[in-house]
Order: structure tokens, then C-alpha cells, then sequence
């Protein structure tokens, strides 16, 4: 069976991270474009982090013909130059952790490092750094061992003592060009979301594969609700977070219950809700109806966040995001006791103690503060506000501007049912 | 120079190595450098790892590839020094012995010269995974 590519490169991508192409789709790929639609669609994939994925995938489903030999060699030299990365990096990350054990420290890998050991293969999921979390009384000790294995610091002391003090965490480099983030948090400790770093070290589970060191990570539920906190941070822009929320929903026996009461009491039901719909909606991730409804948030929220049009955001260039943007959709996405306490602290116009190392700069002194608080950004955010509201009654003139939601379930049906092939909004 | 009839051992526990879909990737532990390996190289590495003498080795490669005599003991020997230059093998004691000799395997298709990459800075093969979007980097 031949499948002709989408209109738009991303319903490709989005066909190829799923874990069952649409019904319909499920034979061999053809990509009439040639080399050049080839590299549209890679750079697609770095930009959204799936590159692992995708690879695996075209090299399953090009078709065997002639015209696509060419491609068939480019995705075969991509999927070499990605097993060495992925392996050298695997090779790093026990290293590493080989060290910490030595030392006594038993950490517990983050993210990318243990997702591609329980949920993904190593080739499909990619990853920039080495996320491990360590009590707070092993910090000094896990350090010690990073530096003893060539890790540095990436940041002059002034940027340390910040990220130690509203972050909980040290960002190292090693020459050869691998990162290293040792956490002793979960969330920032101003952050509205609050994650519960003792219940996570509690809860830890080791895998263990043939030839790797066992490895201690959060058990599926907080690996989900963890996820979820990083969508929260991105403010649901990377798509790559929802293929690791696809594939940690799809854990058997994962205790959907849990999932719900924790992200509750993180502050993160409404971004579990969001974030499960989103993945649903793209990848036929599946979820409880009460957490894919968007019930843990407001009507009023609900259709605030789906006049953003966050498929669509999604897809968009991240360079198009802007801090207004960025800001008022996760405040929609909070529930509204979180939301109030955000005002509060944005009208006290406390900026971001970090904004001199986000904007690239060595010191404090030499730039001038983000203008993410104080009243002219909640002006911003108002005007931001206003202008959603017109255009969806501008789009939809015979009803209020939330009449039709546009994303939630009464939208549209759940993925499974919609996967005759049918367009994703 | 190596002599033909010596054998090489993985130096250790300095040296972790992976063979993975025909490419040995290897990692000096000591100084934090890492290696690949192409197709006959890691061919070659899973020899060493045998415990093959390195005439064995070329003999082994002649009867795989399709390559002479003569090429394949020049290559096998250049390929031992290096990996003994960059501390990953050690050239083993026990004099005398030869190791297993070359069992007979079925063609391995075109022949080419093993050669060891080493990589001394990563960060642009490693900047193709990138991190996602945060918060910092957004525009007013």
C-alpha cells in the first residue's frame, strides 16, 4: 500500500511518531518529493527533538523502489550517525552513573535518560543532556564525582549560586561536549507547580536492560506527571513531550488514579488535561474521559485555552512564541487558586533572578531585567487577552467566543474513534 | 611494530566498547575520549576481544572480505598499533599463545580499510539533539 504524503510536512511527523499509523496507513511510505522532502521533513523533526523516531520509522516503512533509493540511503546514513550519537551517549550516561554508585549515590535518571530505558527504544528517543536527581544531602558528594569525571561548571559562580538557590539544580559540561544537570528538586522552589521530591525518591523503580547498569527512575505515574510539569515549563509547546506522554500513557497497569491525585496536587490538573488532549489528538494517546475533558479546569479556562489553538501553536516555528504568549496560556492552564497567586506575584514585580543568564550574558550587572512582572506586563497580557477574545468572535459571529471550544472533547470525538484517517484539528 | 603473531586484549577497565549494527564504538574511561570503528574495524574488534592473534586476524578478514594477503596484515598491523597508541588494547603477555584461529564465515561483501576515528570534541554531533524551547530564550 502506498501512502502520498500530507499536505503539511507535520501531519507526516505526527503519523510517523505514533505508536499505529492512522488505519488505512499502515503500509509502505512514498515521499513524492524526493531528497528535498526528505530534508524538509528532518529538519522538522530535529526542530521538534523526534528526529530518533522518525528515522526508525522511514527506514521500516520507504517503499523498496527505485526512486527512492537515494532517500533510502540518507535515512540509512542518518540512522548511523544517530546510532553513534545515541550509543556514545549511553556509554556516557554509565559511565557516570557507574562513578555515582562508587561514590555511594544512587541517583535517580530524569527525563530523556529514562525514558529511553523504559518507554522508547535508546535510537528512538534522543535526548541534549543527563537529567538525575540526588537527595539534598548527597549534592556536594555527586558534584565531587561529576568534576572527578571532567564536568565543569557551564556557568561563572554568580549564575551557580542562582541556579543552587531558585532552581535546585548545577548544570555541568564535560569537554567532550556532553551536559549534565544534577537536580535536588523537581520544580523551582516560587514555582506555582510544587512536585513531591520525597514521594519520587520513595517511589523510584530500577530497570534493567542487557549490558546496562541497572537504573533507578521515577515509577510510570511520576515519570507522567514529571512529563507534565515539563510541558507545563514549555507552556505545551514541544511535541516531543507528548511522545514521551503517549508512550508512558500506554504502560500497562499505569494507575490512572494516581496520575489524576498527584498532578492535583502539584497544581498540574489542568496541564494533565491539556496535555493528554493534545497527545490524544495527535498521537491516539488514550486517557480517562474525565482528564481528557478538561473537566479540572474552568469552562471559562476551557475555552480560553482553546482560542490559543494549541495544535496549532504547536505546529508553528518556536521562534513565532512570544513571553506574553508564553505566560498567558499557562496561566490558563492553572487552577484558579495557583492563578491568583501568580497575579500577586507578578503585580509585586519580582523578575526572574536568572534573566541575565537566559539573555547570554556573563554578569548581572549587564543586562536589564525581563519585563515578565510588574503592571505593564499585565497590561500585555490584558491587550494579549482582548485580542483572542475578538478574533474567535470575529471567526464565530453568531455565538459567544467560547460557544464552540474547538479542542476539547465536545469538539470532537477522541482519536480512536477518529482514526479513519481523518484530519487531526 | 607488533609481531604478527601477538595477540591484543581490551585494555581493561579502562576501555568499555559496544559493537552495534557492524560499528565498535569504544570509550577510553581514563581520559574520556571515544572511538568508532566502521564495519571491518569492529569485525577486527570482536577479534580482539577473542583473544585472535593478529596473523589470525588477517587471515580472518582475507577468508570475510575480499582482500589479499597482503593488504589484509598490513591493515590489521596498522589498525593494532593505533588501537595500542590511543590505550585501548594491550598487547597481550602470554607469549606462544595464538588464540582461536578463524572459523570459516560466509562472505561479508566489499572490502575497506578499517580505520579508527577518534573524536576529541562532540559537541557538534551531539548539538543535533536539541533542547526544547524553554522559558529563557522567549522575546517580549
Amino acid at each position: 500500500m502506498t501512502l502520498h504524503p500530507p499536505a503539511r510536512p507535520e501531519r507526516l511527523l505526527f503519523d510517523l511518531c505514533r505508536v499505529a499509523p492512522p488505519r488505512g496507513e499502515r503500509g509502505e511510505l512514498r515521499l513524492s518529493g524526493g531528497i528535498e522532502s526528505l530534508r524538509r521533513l528532518e529538519a522538522l523533526a530535529i526542530r521538534h527533538g523526534v528526529q530518533g523516531l522518525v528515522y526508525s520509522r522511514l527506514v521500516d516503512r520507504l517503499t523498496g523502489d527505485e526512486d527512492h533509493a537515494e532517500i533510502r540511503e540518507a535515512v540509512e546514513a542518518g540512522l548511523t550517525r544517530l546510532r553513534r550519537r545515541t550509543t556514545f551517549r549511553d556509554m556516557e550516561q554509565d559511565r557516570v552513573l557507574r562513578g555515582l554508585a562508587a561514590a555511594g549515590i544512587d541517583p535517580l535518571v530524569l527525563k530523556g535518560g529514562a525514558l529511553r530505558r523504559t518507554v522508547f527504544s535508546p535510537l528512538e528517543r534522543t535526548m541534549g543532556d543527563l537529567d538525575i536527581l540526588v537527595a539534598p544531602d548527597e549534592v556536594d558528594r555527586a558534584l565531587e564525582t561529576l568534576h572527578g569525571l571532567g564536568y565543569r561548571s557551564r556557568y561563572p559562580e554568580a549564575a551557580r549560586a542562582l541556579f543552587r538557590e531558585h532552581h535546585h539544580e548545577e548544570e555541568l559540561a564535560h569537554p567532550m561536549g556532553f551536559l549534565a544537570e544534577v537536580h535536588w528538586g523537581l520544580t523551582q522552589p516560587g514555582s506555582q507547580i510544587q512536585l513531591d521530591l520525597d514521594g519520587f525518591l520513595a517511589r523510584a523503580v530500577r530497570v534493567e536492560s542487557p549490558g546496562d547498569p541497572p537504573t533507578r527512575v521515577p515509577c510510570p505515574e511520576d515519570l507522567l506527571v514529571h512529563t507534565v510539569s515539563q510541558i507545563e515549563q514549555e507552556a505545551a509547546r514541544g511535541f516531543r513531550r507528548l511522545v514521551d506522554l503517549d508512550r508512558i500513557a500506554r504502560t500497562e497497569g499505569l494507575d490512572w488514579g494516581a496520575v489524576g491525585s498527584r498532578a492535583g496536587e502539584a497544581g498540574l490538573a489542568g496541564f494533565l488535561a491539556v496535555s493528554l488532549r493534545l497527545s490524544n489528538l495527535l498521537l491516539g494517546t488514550e486517557a480517562p474521559i474525565p482528564i481528557l475533558d478538561g473537566s479540572a479546569l474552568s469552562r471559562r479556562a476551557r475555552r480560553a485555552v482553546a482560542a490559543f489553538a494549541p495544535v496549532r501553536r504547536l505546529v508553528d516555528d518556536p521562534d513565532s512564541a512570544n513571553a506574553v504568549e508564553f505566560h498567558l496560556f499557562r496561566l490558563w492552564c492553572m487552577d484558579a487558586a495557583h492563578r491568583r497567586v501568580w497575579f500577586s506575584e507578578a503585580l509585586k514585580g519580582r523578575s526572574d533572578p536568572l534573566h541575565w543568564v537566559w539573555e547570554g550574558h556573563d554578569a548581572p550587572g549587564e543586562a536589564n531585567p525581563m519585563g515578565t512582572t510588574g503592571l505593564l506586563f499585565l497590561l500585555k497580557l490584558a491587550v494579549y487577552q482582548s485580542i483572542l477574545v475578538v478574533t474567535k468572535l470575529w471567526k464565530h459571529p453568531g455565538g459567544s467566543a467560547g460557544a464552540r471550544t474547538g479542542f476539547w472533547l465536545d469538539s470532537g470525538p477522541v482519536y480512536p474513534a477518529n482514526e479513519s484517517g481523518s484530519t487531526p484539528p | 611494530m607488533i609481531e604478527s603473531n601477538c595477540r591484543l586484549r581490551p585494555n581493561g577497565a579502562d576501555v568499555a566498547a559496544k559493537v552495534i549494527d557492524g560499528e565498535a564504538i569504544i570509550m577510553n574511561l581514563a581520559n574520556g575520549l571515544y572511538f568508532s570503528m566502521d564495519e571491518v574495524g569492529s569485525a577486527v574488534w570482536e577479534m580482539v576481544e577473542s583473544g585472535m592473534a593478529l596473523d589470525h586476524m588477517a587471515e580472518a578478514l582475507q577468508a570475510r572480505y575480499e582482500v589479499s594477503a597482503e593488504t589484509a596484515r598490513a591493515d590489521v598491523g596498522r589498525l593494532a598499533e593505533q588501537l595500542v597508541e590511543e590505550g585501548l588494547v594491550i598487547v597481550s603477555d602470554d607469549a606462544g599463545q595464538t588464540g582461536p584461529s578463524p572459523e570459516p564465515v560466509e562472505s561479508a561483501g566489499p572490502y575497506a580499510t578499517p580505520t579508527l576515528t577518534r573524536y576529541d570534541d562532540m559537541a557538534d554531533l551531539l548539538a543535533l539533539d536539541p533542547p526544547m524551547p524553554g522559558l529563557g530564550a522567549l522575546p517580549e
